[in-house]
């Protein structure tokens, strides 16, 4: 049974324990806080007033209605995509006592991380809309992508999170590396500018990188209103499997090791 | 009777890690990938060696040894948590374990939020576990408080929860590992009520203790481990007695 079909299976199977533990980490972030769930959305807020400020006030490089802009790549960013890799790649040594001395089924928390973070970016949606509505962007048909964009970025942060958590067990540096490399990654992604914006030959290297593919189809869909490429998603998609069955293959070789080393 | 719990020469070691536990990128780049490697393959510590047991169904084994002798580690490889290094292990049955207390419970979440995630992790059906969870709690005594959060209670309370779900799920092999002793006397009779139920019941037990007076009691075997070899193994009175004479106490 290769990695990938066994953690598949797992997870079919305690599907439910995944969504209970889901829910634990959202109860969990906004229980005991008046505000609750506006201060996972207030950081994204403040990042949008303050490149606002900067890029279209201060430097004058932003395009029209750039808060709508900033908004539609950020959120997906920020509330799903840095939110999951950051928790994910720790998930497995902050379970550390429950993998020690419990029977738990350990492939379910990269894919509750990943979940959380997706619930995140759900519950913030209709805020975005109700900015994109001040903002008079017109939504169309393309929003129909929107699920397939969902489930593009799902496996690629899976894949992402399967890998760096079962480093995060051998070596604990795993976790300030992704600190750096999330923060490298989002000035390397068109989360704050738009792609036409750059100079040809960075371009041509940046539209390589997967997550540039996600957060314009999350632009395409919400701000210029057309259709997502289904190309670029479609081997976005395929990478994203690919990342998937190597990462599930190196956490189901070492699983029967992480209790010893938590 | 068939046998329950089968260790054919297990041996089990483990990493000797590092200072602080664990291996960090300095480690890897000051002594090198291979440093690495052979760090992980050659500086080994034994915990269990060569371990051959069998224990039949409805039989209480008793594991009695000093700090370090290597009980929990038995434990841990019949409950599945930890894989033998060489040999074999065959277990029969669901096995519900009780190894560090409250341990898989969630501080800030309540009584019955944790006992629903703890019955998950077993692998029970939603609806079994509700239809557990009155029982759970009825044992554990906590109808008032289970829908606080288990960090407000106290270390009694927080005990008897655990041991409540471990014994309420309904296992074939209970894993106890030194906890009889905790919780106020009338709870201590409870539990130790609970487990006469589940000796007549026909269930196989494991016993971890240092209170030699309660495995002679309970036990129809014990088995005495040192530095991860087995001493002796065979009938609860004469191993313990054989063991007091070694180490003395009572």
């Amino acid at each position: 049974m290769t990695g990938l079909e066994h953690v598949l299976r797992n997870a079919v199977r305690q599907r439910w324990l995944i969504v209970e533990l889901t829910k634990r980490e959202l109860k969990l972030r906004y229980r005991n806080s008046f505000l609750g769930f506006l201060w996972t959305l207030a950081n994204p807020l403040v990042f949008m007033v303050v490149y606002t400020l900067v890029f279209s006030y201060f430097l004058k490089i932003g395009t029209a209605n750039y808060p709508a802009f900033l908004v539609t790549g950020l959120l997906p960013w920020m509330m799903w995509f840095s939110d999951s890799v950051t928790a994910g790649t720790s998930c497995l040594v902050d379970h550390g006592a429950f993998l020690r001395s419990s029977v738990f089924p350990s492939d379910v928390l990269p894919v509750v991380a990943v979940c959380t973070g997706m619930m995140n970016y759900i519950f913030a949606l209709p805020v975005m809309l109700a900015l994109l509505l001040f903002f008079q962007i017109d939504l169309g048909w393309g929003i129909l992508a929107l699920p397939v964009v969902m489930a593009t970025q799902f496996l690629l942060t899976l894949g992402i999170v399967f890998l760096t958590s079962t480093i995060n067990v051998f070596v604990r540096d795993m976790r300030y590396l992704i600190g750096h490399f999330l923060m490298i990654a989002v000035f390397m992604t068109p989360v704050m500018y738009d792609f036409s914006s750059l100079p040809g030959r960075f371009r041509g290297i940046l539209a390589l990188n997967p997550l540039a593919v996600i957060i314009n189809s999350y632009r395409n869909i919400f701000f210029y209103n057309t259709w997502p490429s289904w190309k670029g998603l479609g081997c976005v998609a395929l990478l994203a499997l690919v990342i998937i069955a190597g990462a599930t293959q190196l956490f189901d070789r070492n699983r029967e090791v992480f209790p010893e080393y938590l | 009777m068939s046998t329950q719990v089968e260790f054919r020469n297990v041996s089990k070691t483990f990493p000797k890690l590092t200072l602080g536990g664990h291996t960090t990128l300095k480690d890897l780049l000051t002594r090198g990938v291979k440093a690495f490697d052979g760090q992980v393959k050659e500086r080994r510590f034994t915990a269990l060696s060569d371990v051959s047991l069998a224990v039949e169904q409805g039989r209480v084994l008793g594991i009695v040894g000093p700090n370090g002798a290597g009980k929990s580690t038995l434990l841990k490889l019949v409950a599945g948590i930890y894989h033998p290094t060489s040999g074999h292990i065959r277990v029969n049955g669901r096995v519900s374990a009780l190894l560090s207390l409250g341990i898989g419970f969630h501080p800030d979440l309540t009584g019955r939020e944790n006992v629903y995630i703890s019955g998950l992790a077993l692998g029970l059906s939603r609806k079994r576990i509700r239809d557990l969870l009155g029982e759970i709690t009825r044992f554990a005594e906590l109808e008032d408080f289970i829908d606080a959060p288990v960090r407000t209670y106290s270390s009694g309370m927080f005990m008897r929860l655990a041991f409540s779900v471990a014994v309420n799920v309904d296992p074939d092999i209970l894993l106890l590992d030194e906890v009889l002793s905790v919780g106020d006397s009338s709870f201590s009779a409870k539990s130790k009520a609970r487990i006469e139920e589940f000796k007549t019941a026909g269930k196989t037990i494991l016993f971890v203790s240092h209170d030699l007076k309660a495995v002679e009691g309970w036990c129809h075997d014990v088995l005495w481990l040192e530095r991860g070899c087995v001493v002796q193994i065979g009938e609860a009175g004469e191993v313990v007695e054989a063991y007091r004479r070694q180490h003395g106490g009572s």
